[in-house]
């Protein structure tokens, strides 16, 4: 069964992050995130978002898996923390 | 004195516009085209969204298609623009990557490509602000957005300045975020935005605007600014990168 989910999060002096989500039989089958924030490189956005696709649908798990994504690969990001995409993620599962 | 490209105004539309800056970009990576500055406009109007955006969050389509006002994507990120046609005056920066200017991070990097427009504005007889992450302002009020993407080995820097607006026609264009607005606790375009016409109270012609910003950037960023054309290299890149951006793929990408 499929379920989806979004969320949107302004970072306080930053930009803003939204992030949609599709669960199917408690897995990630889907992520986008999308606003108005910098990354560099841009493609490593994209690669999170396949990464993400079959972990455990858990909000703590998925939350994890973001922050060590971007820490690993050392991603610039302006207008918001690696933590703050995690956020919306996790903000994005629990209304899924 | 460090001489720069100039490549002066001229109005095309915002997938030729955007096709331009990454081919300067490109070709400016590979050792082929000089640091430059570039002035254009935009026929038609575009909304021009960054690129991490999603088209259908950020703009209404059936709106846009009942004023002919095109929808682009852009290379850089940040937020969603109307480009509204003879209103919106907007330049480009292509520099290379390992240029003293933006050695500061990339905060201060917007901070420095900036000083072109707020000695520009100065020109005119308005004192504008830097305002982080990415605006400039005059009065508090929003007068030109800028972004920056990271690429080739170059940093592409560019921005808007408002010349003059129709805030209805944003507002009916553009989906603003309800969290955005809470977070601002603004409501209208007109409290937040403002444009050179309505500080100088007065009309003013795009010439004006131009020789401001030209003789602005000069003095900001310490260089001679020789008038040049796009080489024949960038023009086939632009052609071919055109495509790229007119396209459905790369248009509704997120």
């Amino acid at each position: 069964m499929k379920r989806v989910g979004k969320a949107e999060f302004k970072v306080p002096g930053g930009k803003l992050i939204r992030a949609r989500v599709e669960v199917v039989n408690g897995k990630v089958k889907f992520v986008r995130f999308t606003g108005d924030f910098f990354m560099t490189p841009e493609e490593d956005l994209e690669e999170l978002e396949n990464r993400l696709i079959g972990i455990e649908a858990n909000p703590d798990g998925a939350r994890e898996a973001v922050i060590s994504y971007f820490k690993a690969k050392g991603t610039s990001i302006v207008g918001g923390t690696p933590e703050d995409f995690a956020h919306v993620l996790a903000m994005a599962l629990r209304s899924a | 004195m460090e001489v720069w490209r100039f490549l002066d105004l001229e109005e095309a539309d915002g997938y030729w516009n955007m096709a331009v800056d990454e081919a300067i970009a490109k070709a400016r990576g590979e050792e082929r085209a000089p640091n430059t500055l570039r002035f254009y406009m935009w026929r038609p109007s575009a909304v021009i969204i960054g690129f991490f955006q999603s088209v259908e969050e950020e703009v209404d389509q059936e709106e846009c298609k009942r004023q002919g006002i095109d929808i682009v994507r852009r290379i850089s990120g940040g937020g969603a623009v109307l480009n509204s046609s003879g209103g919106v005056f907007t330049y480009t920066i292509v520099i290379g990557g390992d240029d003293p200017r933006i050695a500061g991070g990339i905060m201060e990097s917007y901070r420095v490509l900036c000083g072109g427009l707020i000695e520009g504005l100065s020109i005119l007889g308005l004192k504008a602000e830097f305002k982080p992450i990415n605006d400039i302002v005059v009065k508090g009020r929003k007068i030109s957005g800028n972004a920056q993407v990271r690429k080739y080995g170059v940093v592409l820097h560019h921005g808007t300045l408002l010349i003059d607006f129709d805030p209805h026609l944003m507002a009916r264009v553009l989906r603003i975020s309800e969290e955005k607005l809470r977070d601002k606790m603004l409501k209208e375009a007109e409290e937040r935005v403002t444009t050179i016409r309505r500080e100088l109270g007065r009309e003013v012609s795009l010439r004006e605007v131009r020789d401001a910003m030209f003789e602005g950037f000069k003095r900001a960023l310490k260089v001679e600014l020789v008038p040049g054309r796009l080489s024949r290299y960038e023009e086939e890149l632009a052609r071919e990168l055109r495509e790229k951006y007119s396209s459905p793929e790369w248009i509704y990408r997120r």
